[in-house]
């Protein structure tokens, strides 16, 4: 099943970043979009087969959280419409 | 300071420029071998820099920090072991430019011919950063690679296998302490057992071939970094804290009001914490401008040379340096935000209203730089990898409340507020921080109208681990960046205050000299004085410009003024209205005594600085860009003296207008 945080399917107002996160552990199945998108996503450890935790958007509309391993990462809609997630 | 800060352009020529320009202090020192620190934003190369040169290099917590690169050689007690020259470089993730301050970073490899470079990495970030290891090496660099973080590692019970990361990438390997220091002697030692590094440009000019090659490779560095190291199921522990915070930090109600309250507090702490200080210099230059006056007069017997000392030259540097404390508060404020990692929050935070204003979130690190100085603000907006978010952040910097406008501000709402609690004051200056802020937002989103959308632009942004600041560090770089400020504004103050001083008191006609002779605490005398003088003349020559804002030739005079560096408009007021301590009265006390006993005889009040006259002031201080510097950092960041000189233009202008306007509605 694809998954997009961006639905309101999911609204998040109150994250938690321990235990049972609005979703957790999904798979990066697929990459596409523009080159350069793709190169620093790649450097920021978006690369297919990892685990990614989405863990909300940022306050007033802003860009959508992610835990990457250990890493918080921010990424904006457009950009994450880069990942096919599991 | 062994280190010596370089700048370049925003663009790859520019950053060639820059870089052929510190060519000629390379050569200068080609004796010594030349190392450049590489490794991604946030990974601790400033931090290792500053170990290994022993220089006050600021270290930011935040991605982009370091615009320019820098270079230090060994720190003394290092020298003895080895001969190193050191580049310090803006974070990039890989070789292949994407920003202007990654241009600067790959030109600085090639155009400096370093010998060696140190990649940077973070050890418990290792499965990202090592496939720019690997880039490096093929290039043809000679590497030694330093994992930072080891005192975090350590704490959380974790290791680091050097001897098996370096066998896999075979490249010595240094864990490093950034807190302590440690691991330093270790990775000279390993540096000068480097072969020479044989690079090869051209690869660069291929760099999705090179991305292709090092592709194929990821799936067995991500195996390297993962057996590597020991404990790994505890990397959780060290975000542990961050995460914690960050459920605050970035809440959707919480996180709003936490920045702005950390804002808030940070300027209105300006008028209060610096308060006892700033009186303590006031009363400091008062008693020396009395000495110093009585003395040459004994001394000399010469009136006109005791007044040039202490109303010209004292009166001119009490009238700004009574606010360094506040210029120190708001250096410590800001670097606090810095070292914490709390910025890149802000950045995501504001990412969106900032969008909406053609803006990005990553404008915001700038754009708070920019209320402690715009040149180095407008340098830092090089992080921004669109350049057209560049373009429009940098015109908009001009905009926000440097330190420079501060001791305008600070003697404008203690002559509105005189007698009230500090507090009030302290919201006001809040107030103007924050307006202008909306000011920039209005310029940016008109300048997004105007401009074409060529491309798209990206945050993709990390949140780095909050750190605590250490305080030495903090103060260090604090008193650092004051003393830059006085440094660069006192000769500019002391040019002034001769000419000033000069303009004020000649010609002499020899009714005024006697009048003047006679009654020195005069005011009227003075004025009158002043009035036949050559400044006088000028002024009287703007009046008509001015009066529509509530201004007369005296506040003329030193607008004017300020237009060579806006913290002289201060100086300026204490020469024009012949200010000096009498008395009780401290430099301070007795400008604003001035002030408030200046008249305007045009008006039915009398008073000159009125309410709205002196809002006017403040409005107009807040638009115009009366920053030579800032011009031309503007012109080379943008590479256009049009443009810089078109700000320049539009800005003075819509504030001379929004002047008028607040003194209307006002008055």
């Amino acid at each position: 099943m694809e998954s997009n945080p961006t639905s309101k399917s999911t609204p998040v107002f109150f994250w938690r970043w321990q235990g049972a996160l609005p979703q957790a552990g999904l798979l990066l199945r697929e990459m596409t979009g523009p080159a350069e998108v793709m190169e620093r996503l790649r450097a920021l450890g978006f690369i297919p087969g990892v685990y990614v935790d989405y863990l909300g958007r940022a306050p007033l509309g802003g860009p959508l959280l992610f835990r990457l391993g250990s890493l918080s990462i921010a990424l904006r809609k457009e950009e994450f419409s880069c990942l096919k997630l599991q | 300071m062994k280190s010596q800060s370089t700048s370049s352009g925003s663009s790859q020529q520019s950053a060639k420029r820059s870089s052929n320009n510190n060519n000629n202090n390379n050569n200068n020192n080609r004796s010594k071998k030349t190392v450049a620190l590489v490794g991604p934003p946030n990974s601790g190369k400033t931090t290792l820099y500053n170990w290994l040169t022993g220089s006050r290099f600021r270290t930011v917590n935040y991605p982009g920090s370091t615009v320019d690169y820098s270079i230090g050689s060994l720190a003394p007690h290092f020298e003895k072991q080895s001969s190193w020259q050191v580049v310090d470089t803006p974070g990039t993730y890989s070789l292949i430019a994407r920003s202007a301050d990654e241009e600067v970073t790959i030109g600085t490899l090639f155009r400096l011919q370093v010998d060696a470079v140190l990649v940077v990495v973070d050890g418990t970030q290792l499965e990202r950063q090592l496939p720019l290891v690997q880039q490096i090496q093929t290039v043809g660099f000679s590497v030694v690679l330093a994992v930072t973080m080891g005192d975090l590692l350590r704490r959380h019970k974790m290791s680091l296998s050097e001897s098996q990361l370096s066998q896999g990438l075979r490249c010595p390997v240094v864990v490093c302490d950034g807190t302590l220091g440690g691991g330093i002697p270790e990775l000279i030692e390993a540096l000068d057992t480097l072969p020479p590094s044989k690079p090869e440009e051209s690869l660069l000019r291929q760099g999705e071939l090179l991305h292709q090659a090092l592709a194929r490779s990821h799936q067995e560095l991500q195996q390297l970094a993962q057996s590597v190291v020991l404990g790994k199921e505890r990397v959780g522990d060290v975000f542990l804290t961050t995460h914690r915070l960050d459920r605050w930090v970035l809440h959707p109600l919480v996180g709003p009001l936490i920045f702005t309250s950390l804002m808030a507090l940070l300027f209105t702490a300006i008028f209060w914490f610096a308060a006892p200080f700033m009186e303590f210099i006031d009363q400091g230059f008062s008693w020396a401008g009395d000495y110093a006056k009585s003395y040459i007069e004994n001394a000399f017997g010469t009136p006109l040379i005791a007044d040039f000392f202490s109303s010209g030259v004292l009166a001119s540097f009490a009238a700004v340096l009574v606010f360094v404390p506040q210029i120190f508060i708001l250096f410590f404020g800001i670097g606090i935000l810095e070292s914490s990692g709390y910025l890149s929050r802000a950045a995501a935070l504001i990412d969106e209203p900032f969008r909406r204003v053609g803006l990005s979130g990553r404008s915001f690190v700038p754009m708070l730089s920019g209320f402690a100085c715009a040149i180095p603000a407008i340098m830092a907006a090089r992080n921004l990898s669109s350049p057209r978010d560049r373009w429009i952040t940098s015109l908009v910097i001009p905009l926000m409340s440097c330190s420079a406008r501060l001791p305008v501000y600070a003697l404008l709402l203690a002559f509105l507020f005189a007698g009230e609690p500090a507090w009030k004051p302290g919201l006001a200056l809040a107030g103007i921080y924050i307006f202008s802020l909306l000011l920039g937002g209005l310029a940016a989103a008109i300048l997004n109208q105007i401009l074409p959308q060529k491309e798209r632009s990206y945050l993709m942004m990390e949140m780095p681990l909050y750190r605590r600041p250490r305080l030495r560090i903090l103060i260090q770089q604090a008193l650092e960046r004051t003393r830059s400020y006085v440094v660069k504004a006192g000769p500019v103050i002391f040019t002034l205050a001769i000419v000033l001083w000069l303009g004020t008191n000649f010609p002499r006609p020899v009714e005024d000299l006697q009048v003047t002779e006679t009654s020195q605490n005069s005011q009227t005398a003075q004025i009158g004085s002043i009035h036949t003088s050559y400044i006088g003349q000028v002024g009287r020559w703007l009046e008509p410009a001015l009066e529509p804002m509530g201004a007369d030739w005296r506040i003329g005079v030193s607008l004017l003024s300020a237009f060579a560096a806006r913290e002289v408009f201060v100086a300026s007021m204490a020469l024009v209205f012949r200010v000096s301590a009498e008395g009780d009265d401290t430099q301070q006390e007795s400008l604003l005594r001035a002030m408030k006993e200046a008249t305007a005889p045009w008006r039915n009040d009398g008073a000159l600085f009125t309410t709205a006259t002196t809002a006017a002031l403040i409005v107009f201080f807040m638009i115009a860009l009366q920053c030579m510097s800032t011009v031309a950092i503007l012109q080379k960041e943008t590479g256009s003296q049009r443009t810089a000189w078109g700000a320049f233009a539009v800005y003075t202008v819509v504030a001379y207008g929004a002047a008028v306007l607040t003194y209307t509605l006002l008055s």
